[in-house]
């Protein structure tokens, strides 16, 4: 995938002072839902920086309806969407890839196998209830920031957690008693 | 009430959505209700140990890719920064100059005969000079043979006096003129 660098230092001043500060507020948040999202720090980063790309381009366009915040993660969102339609029609043209959305990619760090059951279980839950799971434990959004990042109300919010935990805790058990 | 909204209301309390007559309230609820308080307590454990391990998977998400994104990449390019901006004010000057040559040329003169060039230019002979005379000096011989029309003519003299290879000196420069 091609790199894009976003170039901080050439903007101008008073903006630039602006965007660094938002920069530095708001990319380990970022990164951590990207990296939730595709589970690889090379591929979060790349989505990271096409999500502050993105945002740039549109900085003037924010109405202020909803916080900065949320509204870059609705940017991030997005952008993990194409991420995942890119890499599908990568795993069509190319031959023999066997490219799948979560469960091919390599996971971080090898933990203890609690942590990995969680993970795993966090992962094979829908995108509605697994986006709004990471948006609330990796970026630490409100349930506010998340309806407005995702556009929806805060009881849908609600509603998805809801869901996405109890069916984190089915899973967990469920490999529990297997095991 | 049902286990669903109690669940509910559990995660509500750990992410701290709750206001705090809410919580008060929840928790003098569970406190009442045993079995509320066992399901509010399975939930909580969820809620934990998913942000437990999401926590750890992302570990300091932050700390590197600001420092790859905003101080590596400019140092790079940096070095070549000058070099960059005269190569393209040499081509920008190299794309206009060859603009302006291309659109700017003026159209190519018509070819007049060289006769007609060499007759406007030809001087006059003055009046007091007699062109048929062409016997006397040597320079006047050479002034009478410039005003002469091309071929110019020889003195007869010279003519008839070179022989064969003059008559062929003459008969060349006659096609040569042709």
């Amino acid at each position: 995938m091609r790199r894009h660098y976003l170039r901080i230092d050439k903007m101008a001043g008073n903006f630039r002072v602006e965007f660094q500060e938002f920069w530095t507020r708001t990319v380990g948040k970022v990164r951590a839902y990207m990296f939730c999202a595709c589970r690889n720090w090379a591929d979060a980063d790349d989505m990271t920086q096409d999500c502050y790309l993105r945002a740039l381009r549109g900085w003037g366009q924010f109405n202020g309806s909803a916080s900065r915040e949320a509204w870059l993660f609705g940017i991030a969102r997005r952008t993990s969407v194409d991420w995942f339609r890119r890499k599908k029609r990568q795993a069509a043209t190319v031959a023999g890839a066997n490219v799948k959305e979560r469960s091919a990619i390599p996971p971080g760090e090898p933990g203890d196998k609690k942590i990995e059951k969680i993970w795993d279980a966090v992962g094979s839950l829908n995108a509605d209830q697994s986006q709004v799971v990471y948006m609330r434990f990796a970026a630490g959004l409100s349930y506010a920031q998340i309806a407005q990042a995702l556009g929806i109300p805060v009881g849908t919010v609600r509603s998805r957690l809801h869901r996405g935990l109890e069916g984190v805790r089915e899973r967990i058990g469920r490999s529990d008693d297997e095991t | 009430m049902k286990r669903d909204v109690i669940e509910r209301l559990a995660i509500d309390s750990a992410a701290g959505e709750l206001n705090e007559d809410g919580q008060s309230l929840f928790e003098a609820y569970l406190a009442e209700h045993p079995g509320a308080k066992q399901w509010a307590e399975t939930m909580f454990r969820t809620y934990r140990q998913t942000e437990a391990a999401i926590g750890s998977k992302i570990g300091s998400a932050g700390a590197s890719i600001a420092a790859v994104s905003v101080e590596s990449r400019p140092a790079a390019l940096a070095r070549w920064r000058p070099a960059l901006r005269w190569a393209a004010v040499v081509f920008v000057a190299a794309l206009v100059g060859a603009g302006v040559g291309r659109w700017s040329r003026s159209p190519r003169p018509v070819q007049k005969p060289e006769r007609a060039i060499a007759s406007a230019n030809r001087p006059v002979a003055p009046a007091s000079l007699d062109l048929e005379d062409a016997n006397g000096s040597f320079w006047r011989a050479k002034a009478v043979a410039m005003f002469e029309p091309r071929p110019y003519r020889q003195a007869n003299a010279a003519m008839q006096a070179g022989g064969l290879w003059q008559k062929y000196e003459h008969y060349i420069k006659e096609k040569y003129h042709e």
